[in-house]
């Protein structure tokens, strides 16, 4: 009895503590129609600053002041400098926010190192109290205290005052609300300011029991968006009761089976989604808060060359399809001799690119053409890729069966992951998707007698062709070549153009007739097959799997590549992987913040050219032939 | 003219993306009264209210309000100098009470602060009954006044009015018209744009017509309302009140 009683007062102390840090993501994006992908990364940051306040002044009041204040001003400048240039564009305002988390992470740890740091806490406050014969942690009690405050601060603030009528007033409808004189932009950024101040100070707070380490970001993102996806966003009351669900939940689970605990998670989350999938309490998919697909970004997979007034160019040779079909043999011939003529370093690395080239064309055919902002597709990826471990090294050594389950078992997944995570769209879909593949990493961290932990699968026996380098390279070639040209029959399908027509208006594709559900759902399962081939060859290709496969790097670099090269292209994602695997790999020569730049380079991505080089490239062409066209006549 | 013009639209252009919605409008409104700009539907009214409040910016020319160019401000500053709007569609805050709702734009001026909540409450009679009332459950009537008062409280030199009989009952318009005759009476400035003739000339003494994203024709209401040509040639409907002169 006291036992549960013990994980009950435990679990509520941990939701009170989730209610501060999903309040202000809840608040931000009532507002600003945005979700804050750095929230977590809020959290860590407030907590590092926490400790080392904390361990300068030797005051805990003074660390968590410090906290709430520096994080108030690193959200309030973020929301000024970056977020504000995209008010039209909330998926550059969110992809942005995705961005940061590498950029604040890497930043962090930099700056205080690798290994975890624990707050002291005041020791007045380290002992337990008596409450009815029930002894139990000050600390988690005022943590408890702290929350409610927070509750009723809230509430008092959103219902009693002016800013929180005006706030309401915001939510409703912001562009009216600038109509009776609220100045939106001040109000956006100190109400993001206000949820990152939350967050802070849950950064701080926490630190004393949970810790502050490197990776501690997107834990605390994955539990924030579980309690936002369960208890609905934009609304406080969703908020609480998410928070509470999740942290009692989370903490028996942990209790009773410490290996999947996680799974539980996962549960709650697909029986929310299947139960409501806007949240018990959320505000209801406005038109604006749907991830906007702008003409900006998404580029057309195959553009009619000789369109319109343009068409004068035509009889250029460099318009003539001879010429495009001379340059695709060249990169043909190029990359069948370049193991012949380049060393066996080089050829390893263009063997990577080349795996990821697969995977980052898998990604833009529902990110780029579908629209389908997907930021959780290394699930594929790491699904397979342990699929592949846990069959070679456990039933058969025979390829045939261990690529046929593999990709069975991720078709399955992509099936099932897809009909749960399609029912909801725009950000509330990112935030699934971020959540799922966080969750499977999870498991696979935890669930040590059968994925290895945190340590994988290692010594993974691969047949032995696979072993030479050129062979491999070979291999990967074709697979690549046979991928694109797939893809190229699939874009130019009826399905294909359907998709498009899905990412342009869903609602218009329902009218016209289109079962726009299986559409989606059909190019999802074939998007996760294609990402899990990666994974496949990833994994014969290294002979290791680690938990890591399935984390949000795996998809944010993926992200990165199509972003470079130019989302809704199926060159662009070559380019962009052939351009991030090389960069990553001089940089790792020189530098160990990889992270940092990688972030750094998807947010310059985003701001300067979000149409990428296939898009920047297709500009300055239109441009030089309409003015051919036009000196011509 | 003697009178300084309190506001002044200087061939403005606005689009929305590629679409040229505005080509070049120009306006002046006297200070006091009503001026109605009527128009048929598609003609650029909605969009001309959204470039004077500044929901929308417009691409070239200028809007002068009391002297001073406000073309680039965003609504919340025009609001600031003395602008208030009563939208298409009521727009007010469902989540509210009528109470916040009011409470959400009230501002006192320097000079003069005639509209406060109870004097709209005393013009609106109703509202006063349901202060406690989410606005999402008034009635449609009821919203009308709510949004009316609600820029009321603002007290703005130039009211903006965006078709506020839009779906309202006939003795509702009727309130309506009388509303409006007290505000003019008072000496409230008053922009109405309107698709409904009848109503237009019963409440303003200027009207323009708007078509094709330029203004077109410009009298004082009585004048349109014995121009049953113009009428029939801009706006598809007449009053039937006279015959054509032949």
């Amino acid at each position: 009895m006291l036992y549960w009683l013990t994980h009950i007062v435990n679990g509520l102390s941990f939701g009170m503590l989730l209610f501060v840090i999903a309040a202000g993501l809840s608040l931000i994006f009532g507002l600003c129609r945005i979700v804050n992908l750095s929230h977590g990364s809020f959290y860590l940051l407030g907590g590092y600053i926490g400790f080392s306040v904390a361990r300068f002044t030797g005051s805990f009041p003074l660390a968590v002041i410090a906290a709430m204040l520096s994080m108030a001003a690193l959200g309030m400048l973020t929301e000024r400098y970056l977020l504000r240039r995209f008010r039209v564009n909330p998926l550059a305002q969110v992809l942005l926010t995705f961005g940061l988390i590498f950029v604040f992470g890497d930043l962090a740890q930099w700056i205080w190192g690798g290994t975890p740091v624990l707050l002291e806490k005041v020791p007045m406050l380290s002992g337990a109290t008596n409450i009815a014969g029930f002894s139990y942690p000050t600390y988690r009690l005022l943590i408890l205290l702290i929350g409610v405050v927070i509750v009723l601060l809230l509430w008092w603030i959103l219902a009693r005052t002016r800013l929180g009528i005006f706030i309401r007033a915001a939510v409703d409808d912001g562009e009216m609300a600038t109509g009776v004189g609220i100045r939106m932009n001040l109000l956006m950024t100190v109400t993001f300011g206000f949820g990152t101040l939350l967050t802070g100070l849950a950064g701080c707070i926490g630190a004393p029991f949970l810790g502050v380490y490197p990776g501690l970001d997107i834990e605390v993102l994955l539990y924030a968006m579980a309690v936002v996806i369960v208890g609905g966003l934009g609304s406080l009351k969703g908020a609480f009761i998410g928070a509470l669900l999740v942290g009692i939940l989370d903490s028996m689970a942990k209790a009773l089976w410490p290996e999947t605990g996680m799974f539980s998670m996962f549960a709650l989350m697909a029986i929310a989604l299947i139960a409501k999938p806007t949240g018990l309490f959320g505000l209801p998919m406005a038109p604006s808060s749907q991830v906007s697909v702008t003409e900006e970004m998404f580029l057309d997979p195959a553009p009619s060359s000789t369109s319109g007034s343009l068409s004068a160019a035509k009889t250029d040779w460099w318009a003539r399809p001879a010429f495009a079909w001379t340059c695709a043999a060249c990169l043909l011939a190029a990359g069948l001799v370049c193991p012949i003529i380049l060393p066996t370093y080089y050829v390893r690395l263009f063997t990577l690119a080349l795996i990821w080239s697969i995977f980052a064309m898998s990604l833009d055919l529902i990110l780029g053409l579908g629209g389908i902002v997907s930021l959780g597709h290394a699930v594929f990826f790491g699904i397979c890729a342990y699929t592949i471990g846990l069959t070679a090294l456990r039933l058969t050594s025979s390829l045939f069966l261990q690529i046929g389950s593999a990709l069975f078992v991720c078709a399955f997944a992509a099936l099932v992951l897809g009909w749960l995570l399609l029912r909801s769209r725009g950000v509330y879909f990112m935030m699934l998707t971020i959540a799922f593949s966080e969750v499977f990493r999870a498991i696979a961290h935890s669930w040590r007698s059968v994925t290895g932990g945190g340590d994988g699968l290692a010594a993974i026996p691969r047949p032995a062709w696979t072993t030479s380098v050129e062979t491999f390279y070979y291999c990967a070639f074709l697979v690549c070549i046979a991928v694109f040209v797939f893809l190229r029959f699939f874009v130019k399908s009826r399905i294909g153009i359907a998709l498009v027509g899905i990412r342009e208006s869903e609602k218009r594709m329902t009218s016209l007739g289109y079962n726009v559900e299986r559409v989606k759902l059909l190019s999802f399962v074939v998007a996760g097959v294609l990402g899990g081939v990666a994974g496949l060859l990833y994994v014969y290709f290294n002979g290791y799997v680690s938990p890591e496969y399935f984390s949000v790097d795996t998809s944010a670099q993926a992200i990165t590549m199509i972003i470079f090269g130019g989302a809704g292209t199926l060159i662009g994602p070559i380019i962009g992987a052939f351009f991030v695997v090389y960069v990553k790999n001089i940089l790792s020569t020189v530098t160990e913040r990889w992270t940092l730049i990688l972030g750094i380079l998807f947010v310059l991505m985003v701001i300067a050219a979000p149409s990428g080089v296939v898009g920047l490239w297709r500009k300055e062409w239109y441009k030089f032939r309409k003015k051919k066209s036009l000196s011509s006549e | 003219m003697a009178q300084t013009p309190i506001l002044t639209v200087n061939r403005i252009h606005t689009y929305y993306g590629q679409s040229h919605i505005l080509q070049g409008v120009d306006l002046s409104l006297n200070e006091r009264g009503m001026v109605a700009v009527l128009g048929r539907n598609g003609v650029g009214k909605t969009t001309l209210i959204r470039s004077l409040i500044g929901f929308n910016i417009p691409r070239e020319g200028r809007i002068l309000f009391k002297g001073s160019d406000i073309t680039q401000l965003d609504p919340a500053r025009r609001v600031e100098a003395g602008l208030a709007l009563v939208p298409q569609g009521r727009r007010i805050f469902g989540s509210l009470t009528v109470e916040e709702n009011l409470l959400s734009s009230a501002r006192k001026r320097a000079k003069k602060t005639v509209w406060d909540q109870n004097g709209v409450f005393t013009l609106f009679p109703q509202l006063r009954d349901r202060r406690k009332v989410r606005a999402s459950h008034l009635s449609g009537g009821e919203q009308q006044m709510l949004a009316i008062a609600r820029a009321l409280v603002s007290n703005p030199d130039l009211l903006l009015l965006d078709e506020p009989t839009e779906g309202l009952s006939p003795s509702m318009v009727r309130e309506l018209i009388k509303i409006f005759s007290e505000l003019e009476r008072e000496g409230q400035s008053l922009l109405l744009v309107e698709q409904n003739l009848k109503f237009a000339l019963d409440v303003a003494e200027h009207v323009f017509i708007l078509s094709r994203g330029t203004v077109v024709y410009e009298s004082t209401a009585l004048d349109l309302s014995q121009r049953p040509d113009v009428q029939l040639e801009h706006l598809g409907v007449s009053t039937g009140a006279k015959e054509l002169p032949r």
